[in-house]
């Protein structure tokens, strides 16, 4: 008989509580109007300016074959570590797969990106892996043997979002081993034979973590300008800079409809609907996982009007992003300890390899929820303030005179939608 | 994110001696059914009536939350056949709880909490005391039936 240290914890968040509800909703009304009758009449984030150049010593470091090869071998190690656990580890709950796929890769990546740019790019295994192939082959692992067709864009990166969202929040398997082997796998077999083909611009357009995590990394402080050089940007200036590739409102769309779903299919509400229907819970739950990722994306195609909904969509990414840290943040700090210390025992026999076994999860969050309800909310309502800011100052750009107030107006007004949809489920029991 | 506290295959095999070790710690009287496991179909208790008939499979987790000197208590009634609704619960954290199952056959609940506890209850009537003492939603679970019967709010 054994007894794991860490259990794998189970418990949510407590709804936030109606005030603060309210409060924040107002808040992001008011600040909405602000921006609206305050803010600049010309566009000031265009082509990335305003920047200035990162201190040159970290311009050389980053920009040194070392740096890159450095984080290529971490990503690689660290796959290959997991590939461990992965084959040979016990079907258990705690066996550190399970909370590295879900935790600390998924979730992680959303503050490494935001603080460190485009950390999955430099991390990538199969972004080295198709390296080293391109190596050996002597070949260019930029160059397949057809070019990505631009008219995709980010779509593959978009289903590849849902195929992770569906594996996480649909699939009954989902805390099992098994699903989780077949789904890395598929992910690398169709990572690498697209690579093949398309060389590694396919790897940007279709890998989800890649392209979600470079969508993220536009709000981080890191850029590069037309020349590639390092450069440092306030977080508005550089998400101005995201490409408005076709499939760009796709792959928010997923992330917000994914996000709010997994919070409704929460509430008792939904619970007790999938007992009334006559219908599986499989596909009862996938449709509905489409569902929600559809109406963000066609509302806000609606609410676009006459200016194309890609060249907008990048607005959406800090609303993504505050509702992202209001729903993960407990899981992901506390979930997160917990794996760490299940990765230290990758088989779940009672080994420390990395000589942490004695240290236990801090639950000092969830000891204070009314302070995490005031982080939720206020996370919620930054994020509905830049993106407010982020939309307008391209609409003034985009629009033309006559209509810029209406195209303000539907911007907004669909953003104030969202933002209290995403309070509100966050109030649900 | 529910993945990892989606339904996790009963741990007999290899996480027994932690359900057991759980049991011990937090769950006083987890297993010992103070004899209603024999009790006879008439033997009501106040607030649930489990009249197990064909006519009526809706049946409902009743959760009466009274203050008596074992802490709060939460009637759980699976007799019948039904699916039970869901009911919402608040507790005071580190408040004991009693957790009480009418059920026609032996079964096991999961309770969603940090760390995960399992809750094996037999046929007829049977207490089960938990102490929940982080603030959250713990969900109770019945993975034979798949559906959520108690979300206790710990305040």
């Amino acid at each position: 008989m054994f007894v794991p240290q860490h259990g794998l914890g189970g418990s949510q968040d407590l709804p936030l509580p109606f005030p603060l509800v309210v409060g924040g909703a107002v808040a992001a009304l008011v600040a909405s109007f602000a921006v609206l009758a305050l803010a600049w009449q010309r566009p000031r984030y265009v082509d990335g300016r305003p920047q200035r150049p990162a201190p040159p010593w970290l311009g050389r470091l980053v920009d040194h074959p070392a740096w890159a090869w450095t984080w290529r071998v971490v990503g690689l190690v660290f796959f290959g570590f997991l590939v461990w656990p992965l084959v040979w580890g016990p079907d258990l709950v705690t066996n550190p797969v399970l909370g590295t796929f879900y935790v600390l890769v998924w979730v992680g990546l959303v503050p490494a990106s935001l603080v460190g740019g485009r950390v999955v790019r430099a991390l990538s295994p199969v972004r080295t892996l198709n390296l080293l192939l391109a190596t050996l082959l002597r070949s260019d692992p930029a160059q397949g043997v057809a070019t990505y067709p631009a008219r995709w864009g980010y779509w593959p990166a978009a289903v590849g979002l849902y195929a992770f969202t569906w594996q996480e929040l649909v699939n009954p398997q989902s805390a099992y081993l098994g699903s989780v082997r077949v789904w890395l796998a598929a992910y690398v077999a169709v990572m690498l034979v697209g690579a093949a083909i398309y060389g590694d611009t396919w790897l940007s357009r279709a890998d989800p973590f890649e392209a979600w995590s470079d969508l993220l990394a536009r709000l981080s402080p890191w850029g590069r300008d037309a020349d590639g050089a390092l450069v440092v940007r306030s977080p508005l200036a550089n998400l101005a800079t995201a490409t408005p590739r076709p499939g760009l409102l796709a792959v928010v769309a997923v992330m917000f409809g994914s996000t709010a779903f997994d919070s409704f299919g929460d509430t008792l509400l939904w619970q007790r609907v999938r007992l009334d229907l006559p219908v599986p819970d499989v596909p009862l739950d996938s449709l509905a996982l489409l569902s929600f990722c559809l109406v963000v994306g066609v509302s806000f195609a609606l609410a676009s009007g006459r200016i194309p909904a890609r060249r907008l969509a990048h607005a959406l990414v800090p609303i993504v992003v505050g509702y992202l840290v209001a729903h993960y943040l407990t899981y992901f700090v506390e979930q997160g300890q917990s794996t760490l210390l299940q990765l230290s025992d990758p088989l779940v026999r009672g080994d420390d390899l990395l000589g942490i076994g004695d240290a236990t999860v801090n639950y000092w969050l969830s000891f204070h929820p009314t302070l995490l309800a005031w982080v939720k909310v206020l996370a919620i309502v930054t994020g509905h303030v830049v993106g407010a800011i982020a939309s307008h100052d391209r609409v003034v750009a985009l629009a033309p005179e006559r209509r810029r107030v209406s195209s303000q107006l539907a911007m907004v007004g669909i953003m104030v939608v969202y933002t209290a949809t995403g309070l509100s489920l966050l109030m649900a029991g | 994110m529910p993945a990892l506290r989606h339904p996790v295959r009963p741990r007999r095999t290899a996480l027994g001696g932690v359900a057991a070790a759980l049991c011990a710690v937090l769950l006083a009287g987890c297993g010992s059914d103070d004899g209603s496991a024999a009790a006879e179909p008439g033997d009501e208790s106040p607030s649930s009536s489990p009249s197990p008939t064909a006519e009526s499979p809706e049946t409902t987790a009743t959760p009466s939350p009274t203050n008596e000197a074992s802490g709060q208590q939460v009637e759980v009634d699976l007799t019948g056949g039904g699916t039970p609704d869901a009911q919402s619960v608040e507790v005071t954290s580190g408040e004991p709880v009693t957790l009480v199952v009418e059920a026609d056959t032996a079964g096991e609940l999961h309770v969603h909490s940090t760390p995960e506890q399992d809750l094996d209850y037999p046929a007829g009537r049977s207490e089960h005391q938990l102490t929940l003492d982080r603030p959250g939603v713990v969900d109770v679970e019945s993975h034979d039936l798949g559906v959520v019967l108690v979300r206790f709010e710990v305040r």
